[in-house]
C-alpha cells in the first residue's frame, strides 16, 4: 500500500512540481527577508511663528535629543516653505507654533496648536493622531497644576513678582520632566518569553498555514481515491479503508515533513529565525495531525467541492482564531477563547515560550 | 444563456457543496461582524496593571488606566498577569509598586514604575508614552504643591489644594488639545474626519474579507479544473458555436453563485459605511471576484490536474491576501509595498468608503 502511495504521488508530476516550487519560493523568501531594513523615519515640519528664546529652547531639546533624533527628522522653515514640502509628500505631519504661543500657555490662555497630518496613508495618520492625543495629556496636567499654583498664590496676596516668577520656574521644570518622561520606568525583560517581531509573527503563521494545506492535500488525495472507485477495489482485495487512509498519511505526512524540515533547516542556516530540534518535532506531530483530521473530513464530506468548501474555510477560520493573521491579544475577548485549540496559536506560543 | 444556467445548474445540483459553501460563508462572516462590532474596543493596546499600592494616587492611576481610550487593560496579581504575558494576551505589564505615592511625593522622577515586557521587545515604549501621560498630572500635583508649601506663610493643607487642583481641572478651557487636521495629500482632500486607530483594524477585516472572497472563487471554480482534467473543455471545442462568449457566460455564473457571500460581506461594515457605501463595498466585492474567477479560469486551463489547482489556486489567495496585509503594515512603517495587488487595492478602496 506504502509503495502504492508514494508511486501516486510521484506520478502526480504538477502537484510535485507545485510543491518544489513552492519548497524553492520558501527558501528564496528567506533569503530575501533576510535584508536589513533601515529604521523608519518620521518627517516632521515645524513652523515656529513665535521665534522666541523658549520656544527656540523645546525645539532644540528635540534636535539635540539622540533618542528623539534616531527615529525623527525634523525640518524648519517658513509656513510656506513648510506647505510646500508637505504638499510633495515628503513630510508625515507639521506643527505650526503660533505667536505667543509660550507666553499665552504660561498665562493659560489657551492658542491651540495646530498639527497637520498627511492623511494620503489613514493607517499611519490614525498612529499620528493617536500619539498627538496622548501628548495633549502632558500639556493639559503642565496647564491644570501651573494655573492651580498660580491662582492660590494669587488668593493668598502674594507679591506679583513672586507669581511670575515662579510660575515660570515650574513652568519649564514641568515640561522637562513631561520631556524626560522615559525616566519614569524601569524596563525590565522577562527572560521566559521572547518578543516576535510581526515579520517573524507572521513567517510562523504562513508555515502553520502551509502545514495546514498539506494535510488538506492529503485529505483531496483521499477523497479523489473514493470518488474514482479505486478505494472499493481495494476493498474487494481485502485491504480496509483504515488501512489504505493509514497508507496515505504515512506516505503523504513523511513527504510533507522532508519538505517542511528541508525549509526550516535552511531557514536555520541562512534566515535569521532559530528552528529547534523541539519546534521541528513538534512541527512533525502538527503534520501528521493536519493529515489525519483532514482524511477524516474527506470521509464525512462526499462531494469534492464541499470538502474544498468546508476545509478551505475551516483553514482560514483556524488561522484567524490561532491569531495568524490578527495577534490573538487583538481579538475580541469571545474570539481569543478558542485560540488555545488552533494550531497557529499553539505554535507560536510554543516558540515564543522558554521552559 | 444555456451556459450560464448550465453552470449555475452544476454549481446548485451539488447540494453537499451548497450546503458547505453557505454554512461557511455564515461563519466566517459572522465570525468578521464579530470583529468588526468591537473594533474600537479591540484596536487599543492590551496591558496588564498590577496595582499593589492602595495610595489614593496610584488607585487614581489605576483608575485612569482602566478608563483610557488608548489602553485595554486587563488587572490582577503579577501570577495571573504573567500568565497572559506568557500566553500572549497582554504585550506588557505595568507594576504600580506599593512606594508609587512615596516617589512622587518626594519627587522622585525615576523608576516609578516597573514595566515587565518580553525580553528583546520594542514596541511596548510607545505605550509608556500613554502611561505616562496618565501619571503626569499626578507628577505634576506633588511638585507645585511642594512648590507652594515652600513659600513663606503658606496655610493650604495639601488636601485643600487637591480640591483646587480638581476644581481648576474640571474647566474645559485648561483641556488642551492639539488642533488635528486631516489633509490627504494625494487628493489635496481637506477631511477632518477623525482616523482613529480602530480604522486599521478595520483594515484587516477588510484583508480577511477579501481574503475569503478569494477562496471561495477557488472553490467555485473547481468545476473548471474538473472538466480540464476530464477532457470535457477539450470536447467542447469540436461543438460549434462561440466558445468565448459561452465561457464568459460560466464564468458570469460562478459570480452569480457567489454574489450572496459577496452581499453578506459587504453588510459587515454597514454601520460604519453606511448603505451607499455598503453598495460601493458590494461592487467592489464583485470586481474583485470576476478578476480572480478569470484567474482561476485560466489557471484550471493551464494546470490540467485537480490537484495542483488546489494548491496554486489557495497558494495565490495566500499571497494576494498577503500582500494587502504587507502593503497596510508596510505604510505604516514607511513605504506602502504592493499597493496595486487586488486585496491591497481592494483593503484602500474600503478605507475610502469608510473616511
Amino acid at each position: 500500500m506504502i509503495k502504492k502511495d508514494i508511486l501516486l504521488f510521484i506520478s502526480d508530476k504538477k502537484t510535485v512540481l507545485v510543491i518544489a516550487v513552492l519548497m524553492m519560493l520558501g527558501i528564496a523568501g528567506i533569503f530575501l527577508s533576510n535584508g536589513e531594513t533601515a529604521p523608519t523615519r518620521i518627517n516632521v515640519g515645524v513652523v515656529d511663528l513665535e521665534q522666541s528664546n523658549r520656544s527656540e529652547m523645546v525645539k532644540t531639546y528635540f534636535t539635540r535629543n539622540e533618542d528623539f533624533n534616531s527615529f525623527i527628522n525634523v525640518t524648519e522653515g517658513t509656513e510656506e516653505e513648510i506647505e510646500e514640502i508637505f504638499g510633495r509628500g515628503e513630510l508625515d505631519f507639521y506643527f505650526v507654533i503660533p505667536e505667543n504661543f509660550t507666553d499665552e500657555m504660561i498665562r493659560m490662555k489657551n492658542t491651540p496648536l495646530t498639527a497637520v497630518v498627511n492623511s494620503e496613508d489613514k493607517a499611519k495618520a490614525a498612529i499620528y493622531g493617536a500619539l498627538l492625543e496622548s501628548y495633549s495629556e502632558y500639556i493639559t496636567s503642565v496647564e491644570v497644576n501651573v494655573e492651580s499654583l498660580t491662582f492660590a498664590m494669587r488668593e493668598a496676596g502674594y507679591d506679583s513678582s513672586l507669581i511670575r516668577d515662579t510660575n515660570n520656574s515650574i513652568s519649564w521644570d514641568l515640561v522637562f520632566t513631561a520631556l524626560g518622561k522615559d525616566a519614569f520606568f524601569n524596563r525590565v525583560p522577562y527572560d521566559r518569553m521572547e518578543s516576535l517581531s510581526l515579520t517573524d509573527h507572521y513567517i510562523y503563521s504562513v508555515l502553520v498555514l502551509l502545514v495546514l494545506y498539506a494535510g488538506m492535500l492529503t485529505g483531496y488525495a483521499v477523497l479523489l481515491e473514493r470518488k474514482s472507485g479505486v478505494r472499493a477495489r481495494l476493498v474487494t482485495c481485502g485491504i480496509s479503508p483504515a488501512r489504505q487512509i493509514v497508507s496515505k498519511v504515512i506516505v503523504y505526512g513523511t513527504l510533507m515533513t522532508a519538505v517542511f524540515l528541508i525549509v526550516t533547516y535552511m531557514m536555520n542556516i541562512f534566515g535569521k529565525l532559530v528552528f529547534s530540534f523541539g519546534a521541528g518535532l513538534y512541527l512533525t506531530f502538527m503534520i501528521y495531525g493536519s493529515c489525519i483530521g483532514f482524511s477524516i473530513i474527506a470521509l464525512l464530506i462526499r462531494s469534492r467541492n464541499g470538502y474544498c468548501f468546508f476545509s478551505n474555510m475551516a483553514i482560514l477560520l483556524m488561522t484567524v482564531l490561532g491569531g495568524g493573521i490578527v495577534p490573538v491579544m487583538y481579538l475580541p475577548n469571545a474570539l481569543s477563547s478558542f485560540a488555545k485549540f488552533m494550531p497557529a496559536y499553539r505554535f507560536v506560543t510554543f516558540i515564543l515560550q522558554r521552559s | 444563456m444555456g451556459s450560464f444556467k448550465l453552470r449555475l445548474k452544476l454549481l446548485l445540483a451539488d447540494r453537499i457543496a451548497a450546503l458547505c459553501y453557505a454554512l461557511c460563508a455564515v461563519v466566517m462572516i459572522s465570525l468578521l461582524f464579530n470583529m468588526n462590532l468591537h473594533a474600537s474596543e479591540t484596536s487599543r493596546v492590551p496591558v496588564g496593571v498590577a496595582c499593589e499600592s492602595a495610595s489614593p494616587a496610584a488607585e487614581r492611576l489605576n483608575k485612569r488606566l482602566l478608563e483610557s481610550d488608548a489602553l485595554r487593560v486587563t488587572s490582577g496579581t503579577m501570577e495571573e498577569l504573567t500568565q497572559l504575558l506568557m500566553d500572549g494576551y497582554i504585550g506588557s505589564i505595568f507594576v504600580i509598586g506599593d512606594d508609587y505615592e512615596e516617589k512622587l511625593r518626594s519627587g522622585i522622577r525615576e523608576d516609578i514604575i516597573k514595566v515587565i515586557t518580553p525580553s528583546d521587545d520594542t514596541s511596548s515604549i510607545i505605550v509608556q508614552d500613554i502611561v505616562a501621560g496618565y501619571m503626569m498630572y499626578d507628577v505634576c500635583f506633588f511638585r507645585t504643591f511642594e512648590e507652594y508649601s515652600s513659600l513663606p506663610d503658606m496655610s493650604v493643607t495639601e488636601e485643600e489644594f487637591s480640591e483646587y487642583v480638581a476644581s481648576v481641572a474640571e474647566n474645559p478651557m485648561y483641556d488642551f488639545d492639539f488642533d488635528i487636521r486631516y489633509i490627504d495629500v494625494g487628493s489635496r482632500d481637506k477631511n477632518n474626519a477623525e482616523i482613529t486607530t480602530a480604522m486599521i483594524y478595520r483594515q484587516i477585516i477588510a484583508g480577511l474579507i477579501g481574503m475569503l472572497l478569494l477562496v471561495l472563487v477557488v472553490c467555485g471554480c473547481n468545476g473548471f479544473a474538473t472538466e480540464n482534467v476530464q477532457s470535457i473543455a477539450l470536447r467542447r471545442r469540436t461543438i460549434a458555436g462561440n466558445l468565448f462568449n459561452a465561457y464568459l457566460l460560466e464564468m458570469a455564473a460562478v459570480l452569480v453563485y457567489l454574489t450572496p457571500a459577496i452581499l453578506l460581506s459587504a453588510l459587515i461594515m454597514i454601520g460604519e459605511s453606511g448603505p451607499g457605501g455598503a453598495v460601493l463595498v458590494f461592487l467592489m466585492g464583485e470586481a474583485l471576484c470576476m478578476f480572480f474567477i478569470i484567474v482561476c479560469f485560466v489557471l484550471a486551463a493551464v494546470i490540467k490536474s485537480a490537484s495542483a489547482y488546489q494548491l496554486v489556486g489557495t497558494v495565490i489567495c495566500l499571497l494576494l491576501g498577503a500582500c494587502g496585509f504587507i502593503n497596510t503594515f508596510s505604510s505604516i512603517s514607511g513605504t506602502p509595498l504592493f499597493g496595486w495587488t487586488p486585496v491591497a487595492a481592494y483593503i484602500n478602496a474600503f478605507v475610502e468608503v469608510l473616511v
